[in-house]
């Protein structure tokens, strides 16, 4: 089964990140794959936060040994003051900038789409 | 389905979920949007956004059905519980947007959908 999964809560305040990380892991060892990841609203905190680097790191390396598409929502993080450009100069990090067109895409392509911390 | 149930002010849960909506809307898929729990605030009538300065939903909700965003349904039980009713909610032209649903209803269409985004 492809599963895609969308991250709505911030990794300093709520368990959204690392609850959806270990999702990922466990969608994976369980034989299903992984179609997509999106981080939307306070979410995006988790691929852009200074503070955030635990997330950040854990993040690309299920990206490096995957492959599987982290999306980040750029409307969100520029709402939030994030430097997108400076954080994400390209998608070589394992995130990629995108707008909400790639929820919509993951919410239809995948068989499931699971909600992380709203 | 987009599933609201967060309230309006203090956070940005309601817009962003109705940025979703948007763009979700032009991939031709059927959109349902149910609000329920706090988030049968975000369809009151007349909200003002006053202090707090946060820019209100109303208009965006008012303004769906040029998206072909028409099937948006609220909690009956969410509004007794906050001692609303279907007449405090946002009108167009003195026609209510919203279809009320009691326990039952929702259960069967939250069963029906494909894919539910909760925000």
């Amino acid at each position: 089964m492809k599963i895609a999964l969308l991250v709505l809560g911030a990794p300093e305040s709520s368990l959204a990140s690392r609850t959806a990380l270990r999702f990922a892991r466990a969608v994976l060892a369980s034989g299903h794959s992984l179609h997509s990841v999106f981080f939307y609203a306070d979410g995006v905190y988790c691929a852009l936060s200074p503070a955030a680097s635990d997330s950040i790191d854990s993040w690309q390396k299920l990206s490096a040994d995957t492959s599987v598409n982290l999306s980040v929502c750029v409307g969100a993080s520029e709402r939030r003051g994030l430097p997108i450009k400076q954080d994400i100069p390209s998608s070589t990090n394992g995130f990629t900038v995108s707008g909400l067109g790639s929820l919509a895409h993951a919410a239809i392509e995948a068989d499931r789409l699971l909600t992380f911390g709203s | 389905m987009f599933l609201i149930r967060s309230r309006p002010f203090g956070h940005l849960s309601g817009l962003e979920a109705l940025e979703a909506v948007l763009a979700t809307s032009v991939f031709d898929q059927q959109i349902t949007l149910l609000y329920m729990d706090e988030g049968v605030y975000q369809l009151l009538d007349r909200q003002d956004a006053g202090p707090s300065d946060h820019s209100s939903v109303s208009k965006t909700i008012a303004a769906l059905h040029l998206y072909d965003v028409n099937r948006i349904f609220v909690c009956t039980r969410s509004l007794a519980e906050r001692g609303l009713t279907s007449s405090d909610l946002l009108k167009v032209d003195g026609r209510s947007l919203f279809k009320s649903l009691n326990t039952e209803e929702i259960r069967n269409l939250v069963d029906e959908q494909d894919r539910v985004l909760g925000f």
